[in-house]
């Protein structure tokens, strides 16, 4: 979702902070995000078996017993190395299973480690001066992802509308474009506009005699 | 892919790493491959059958026992305190918390150690009362797990949420405790001994004759079956400083660090 928003809407947010506007690269966002499976990241290993966690992709659990199958991410038996992503939920359930059960607490304690460091993610913007700490928990990251995913939507009608009234693409298929598609073309239309004036405006200043004393 | 290649090399490493553990009746070493997640679930869960919570988890670690049984030998109910505390250190190892007024941690590998043989037949008793004679038994793993899932078959279809039927469910369970350790029945009437094969009757016979019984001979009985129970008991003993301490199996013992 940060890759599309980058890529589509604009790689930076701008936020007001300290009076004055703050520019956020959402590339560095991405990063942190990114980095954030590293940090959360734990190789259990047995004799010949190594499991590897990761984040889950759900916090809320109904009990601790589901915990397994969110966060085993990848099996190492003596030299094979099964991958999660790539297999079926059924092998994924039988191979968990056949796991041995003492790491059922291992799990859930690399899992309430993970919830505790949620709460008290810290990502650094180089502009500010502090880092800010963004909680899933008490809303604080859930408004930052509004922010990054927020635009102004009386921008995007009066680009549409010029694109509609003076370029004579139709709305469906502006809907199927990108912000960025559309963006481009307006800005393409206006070098054509700007280029145009400047061609008018020559076409309008006095012409200059090429051997003006021979005449 | 197929997950049979993979589950097959998981129990094969399992059984490279298998536990090893002391069986009182027999007097011998026995071993089993260590606990699953899904044996270690399975356990976890009986403490969501609130009512039938101590039957089903004797039944699940019962199952798993036989289940990773690699040793092929007869077990007696007495053996299997200890199997359970060789499984549990295995896979959570070996120290323990007990909770109390004071929590203390022990350590199971001082049960784990001792190799104290019993003679089972010198646990049976032969009971008399007036014209009645009761042969008790030590019952076999087997045996103990074939009633505890009848009793749990019964108590099942009359589970309720009624205070009083609760009670009536507990007066049950004692009923089928009676019955695994009863190995024969003997009735004098007319100078003529009659014997009652205990094994041979339905599970609705047995329930039907100790219901029957006179209250002194259940009292006398339920003496025998402490008595049996002590000796199942007492593999689960251990001194913290100069207090004895007892781990008690349950749930908890598969969860708790």
């Amino acid at each position: 979702m940060l890759l599309l928003r980058s890529v589509c809407v604009s790689p930076d947010l701008e936020v007001f902070q300290k009076k004055q506007n703050v520019k956020i690269s959402v590339s560095d966002f991405l990063n942190t995000c990114l980095n954030f499976n590293k940090a959360f990241t734990k190789i259990i290993t047995q004799p010949d078996i190594e499991v590897t966690l990761e984040l889950p992709n759900n916090f809320v659990i109904q009990n601790f017993l589901e915990l397994p199958h969110l966060v085993i991410k990848k099996v190492k038996i003596q030299d094979s190395t099964y991958n999660f992503n790539e297999l079926d939920e059924d092998i994924k359930n039988d191979i968990i299973e056949t796991l041995p059960g003492s790491i059922i607490f291992e799990i859930k304690t690399f899992f309430e480690e993970t919830v505790e460091k949620f709460k008290a993610l810290e990502f650094k913007i180089p502009s500010f001066e502090e880092a800010i700490t963004l909680n899933p928990f008490d809303g604080t990251l859930l408004e930052l992802l509004k922010l990054i995913f927020r635009a102004n939507l009386s921008n995007i009608y009066e680009m549409q509308y010029i694109l509609v009234s003076k370029l004579y693409y139709t709305p469906e298929y502006l809907d199927d474009n990108t912000f960025t598609e559309n963006l481009l073309i307006i800005r393409l239309f206006e070098d054509e506009i700007k280029r145009q004036e400047d061609q008018h405006k020559k076409s309008k200043s006095p012409s200059i005699p090429i051997n003006p004393g021979k005449t | 892919m197929s997950s049979n290649s993979v589950v097959d090399k998981i129990k094969q490493i399992a059984i490279i790493n298998k536990v090893n553990t002391y069986a009182r009746s027999v007097n011998a070493d026995v071993s089993f491959l260590p606990l699953t997640i899904k044996q270690q679930k399975n356990i976890i869960k009986t403490a969501l059958d609130v009512v039938l919570s101590p039957i089903t988890f004797s039944l699940t670690t019962t199952e798993i026992i036989k289940e990773n049984i690699q040793t092929k030998t007869n077990l007696s109910i007495i053996d299997k305190p200890l199997i359970l505390l060789a499984l549990r250190a295995n896979s959570l190892g070996t120290s323990y918390v007990i909770d109390g007024e004071q929590k203390e941690v022990v350590d199971l590998s001082e049960c784990l150690k001792r190799r104290e043989a019993i003679n089972i037949a010198d646990l049976v008793e032969t009971l008399t009362f007036d014209n009645l004679e009761i042969t008790t038994k030590v019952p076999s793993l087997e045996e103990d797990y074939r009633v505890n899932l009848d009793c749990k078959r019964v108590l099942d279809s009359r589970k309720s949420n009624d205070n009083d039927k609760i009670k009536d469910l507990i007066g049950e369970v004692y009923v089928y405790e009676i019955i695994k350790f009863i190995d024969n029945i003997k009735v004098t009437v007319d100078s003529k001994p009659d014997e009652i094969k205990f094994n041979i009757l339905s599970i609705n016979q047995k329930v039907e004759t100790v219901e029957s019984l006179p209250m002194a001979v259940t009292t006398k009985l339920i003496q025998s079956i402490a008595n049996i129970r002590k000796v199942e008991t007492d593999s689960l003993k251990l001194m913290v400083g100069d207090k004895e301490v007892t781990i008690n199996l349950d749930t908890s013992f598969f969860t708790k660090e």
